[in-house]
């Protein structure tokens, strides 16, 4: 193992996942490779359906067994009281390792707050009990430290004994934050946290999970399809189209200097404020391919704008190359 | 809660009154009264009344009187705890009714108690294992057991349970026990009689609930919050039991209080054949001979047994669901 990769958390190599549906077989994630270092925020952006989420829950093991399965690759994790890397790609999906790992060294946040805790527990005993599972504190230590979690999420300290169904989408998610957090895991999911919210609270979940980062020296993975969001909270940046990640870098390189057409098309498809009332809104052409049907050599060159250009034919597989220091991309206009 | 549950108490109230009018309306629906039922049954056996025996008669009976007189003589003396009085039995319909009501109670809840135990169980194994031989096995015995009807499954078993294995199928006791007193011997013989009605009652409901218990579930399980509670780490045991189950017996609690009344009319069929002393036979034989009261007491008891149980499967459903308790 090499020096740098040992400061790594969390090193996914050539993750590869297959949906095994009555249509045959879907390939969400086709070959998925990033790093994440303690402290730090990585984005991972995409179109619906390009596999961020996919990635996201196999390293938690969340897929369904039945129809989802690991094709190839690794998932190595730090652990953190013994420093040893496991790989999470071939650990049982129910079995006592990855839940020792989930809720106290990696934890998740869901895109539906409205539907991710129960409506028939009080947000304390959801909260307690994740607690509880993880740590060897009474009853009421436990339920001390859940009012602390509420309270270092801005809400209010009565909030444990409600029902999540009286409570707003943003207060919701606020609950979610608080129980995620409440372990002080090494690594947080954050799967479009706020995306379902709007836009001011979205600012404060952002702000919320910016603070708490600082302060846990956690690292985050956030899942999104919102480059604003990004901008906003990431150090680097992965984007991802049909299970790849096509162009990858800190948030600086990637905004200022994008390479591949994808990026750009995403880039230019954002409304500005001011100044360019008159300029219409460049949208990518066309659109997602369907994910059944295998596309052969560069999945985006149906779609490209500036493919059949400098000897790009589009037809073979793009390797991964590397412009710029820590810039990567996957086009085979930059071979 | 208790100011819903006593609101729903009050609310029961009109209904009943409603209830009691519609089952007096029915009841003298059919042409002649209690009298000429009699007169029909001695003149099968060759003898006569004359005109003024049967006038005394109704004169006794009150069936002279206008309808709503009738009406308000029987209904009044509910409140009272005095049900009417059986023309056939000569006695008070109360004394008629509640052994055999106890019986029907008796059968019918140890049928629901059944349904559930069973079903329960069979419904989460078939959604966790969706499409397995089990769960097909399973959705076959189901099916099955919707489509036998239960006088059938009674005849089956009466036949097979005397004619193949030799045991008496039929009754609460074997002959030579009915009058012996209580012991565990005899306890034990009822025991033996009983499971056969209580399962014949009970699998048609089985089968459907397995049924709604297995789509429940499976819609259940898709949701967001179990991902959640997977994420903390939960084991996969607790996250079915506390939250995939919990929120899936939602509508087994709902159609509990259409069950109950299914049961009672199960009762009838099963008692009938089978020879059980429910409440059955002698509602059939009170509706042919127009002993009206006799008749007009079991609706109204039935019809209080659906509102009650309704109030009952509403009160459960508060209880585990929290977003009712509140409304």
């Amino acid at each position: 193992m090499r020096n740098e990769e040992k400061n790594n958390l969390l090193t996914i190599n050539n993750l590869k996942v297959q949906f095994h549906t009555l249509e045959g077989i879907l390939h969400a994630v086709e070959d998925v490779s990033l790093t994440m270092k303690p402290g730090r925020t990585m984005g991972l952006v995409g179109e619906s359906g390009c596999g961020k989420s996919v990635t996201a829950s196999s390293i938690l093991r969340l897929l369904p067994p039945k129809t989802c399965r690991i094709a190839g690759g690794e998932i190595l994790f730090r652990r953190r009281d013994s420093d040893e890397v496991v790989d999470l790609a071939k650990v049982d999906p129910q079995g006592e390792l990855i839940r020792s790992i989930r809720g106290r060294e990696i934890a998740m946040i869901f895109q539906e707050p409205m539907t991710s805790l129960s409506p028939v527990f009080t947000v304390g005993n959801q909260i307690i009990e994740a607690i509880m599972l993880h740590r060897q504190v009474k009853p009421e230590e436990a339920r001390e430290h859940a009012v602390e979690m509420l309270k270092a999420v801005a809400l209010r300290e009565n909030i444990i004994d409600e029902y999540p169904y009286r409570l707003s989408g943003g207060q919701r998610q606020r609950v979610m934050t608080a129980m995620a957090l409440s372990c002080n895991p090494s690594l947080l999911i954050a799967d479009e946290p706020t995306t379902a919210l709007d836009v001011t609270i979205q600012a404060q979940i952002i702000e919320l999970l910016k603070s708490l980062q600082q302060q846990l020296n956690m690292a985050i993975l956030m899942i999104t399809h919102d480059l604003g969001v990004i901008a906003e909270i990431a150090d680097e940046i992965g984007i991802m189209y049909l299970g790849r990640i096509v162009e990858s870098g800190s948030v600086e390189q990637v905004f200022e200097n994008p390479l591949h057409p994808y990026t750009i098309g995403l880039l230019k498809s954002i409304p500005k404020m001011g100044g360019q009332t008159k300029k219409r809104l460049a949208p990518i052409p066309g659109s997602v391919p369907d994910p059944l049907a295998v596309v052969q050599g560069c999945a985006f060159h149906l779609r490209c704008p500036v493919y059949k250009q400098n000897g790009c034919n589009g037809k073979d597989l793009p390797s991964v190359v590397e412009p710029e220091a820590g810039h990567f991309v996957r086009c085979l206009l930059y071979e | 809660m208790l100011a819903y549950i006593f609101r729903r108490i009050l609310g029961m109230l009109p209904t009943l009154i409603i209830i009691s009018f519609v089952t007096f309306i029915v009841i003298q629906l059919p042409p002649g009264d209690f009298v000429t039922s009699v007169q029909a049954e001695i003149a099968a056996t060759g003898g006569g009344m004359d005109a003024a025996t049967v006038e005394s008669l109704r004169v006794r009976y009150g069936l002279d009187q206008p309808k709503i007189v009738q009406y308000w003589r029987w209904i009044s003396g509910f409140p009272r705890g005095d049900f009417g009085f059986s023309l056939e039995w000569n006695a008070p319909v109360w004394d008629v009714i509640a052994g055999r009501m106890g019986w029907t109670l008796l059968l019918s809840g140890l049928a629901l108690v059944f349904m559930w135990v069973v079903s329960i169980p069979i419904g989460i194994y078939s959604a966790r294992h969706q499409y397995s031989f089990g769960d097909n096995l399973f959705s076959f015995l189901g099916f099955l057991g919707l489509s036998i009807p239960d006088f059938m499954l009674s005849l089956i078993w009466l036949v097979v349970g005397t004619l193949v294995l030799g045991i008496p199928a039929y009754g609460l006791y074997t002959p030579e026990m009915v009058d012996a007193p209580w012991s565990m011997a005899k306890f034990l013989d009822l025991l033996a009689h009983l499971w056969a009605p209580v399962v014949i009652m009970g699998i048609v409901g089985t089968a459907e609930l397995i049924r709604i218990m297995r789509g429940s579930m499976l819609e259940v399980l898709n949701q967001q919050y179990i991902t959640t509670a997977r994420a903390k780490g939960l084991p996969e045991k607790k996250v079915v039991r506390k939250y995939a189950v919990r929120m899936a017996i939602n509508p087994l609690i709902s159609v509990l209080g259409m069950q109950i009344p299914k049961m009672i009319s199960s009762s009838i069929i099963v008692g009938l054949v089978l020879s059980i002393p429910t409440i059955g036979p002698i509602f059939l034989r009170s509706l042919t001979t127009q002993d009206m009261y006799l008749a007009g007491a079991i609706l109204m008891f039935m019809s209080l047994l659906l509102l009650v149980s309704n109030l009952l499967a509403d009160i459960a459903l508060a209880w585990v669901d929290p977003r009712i308790r509140y409304e």
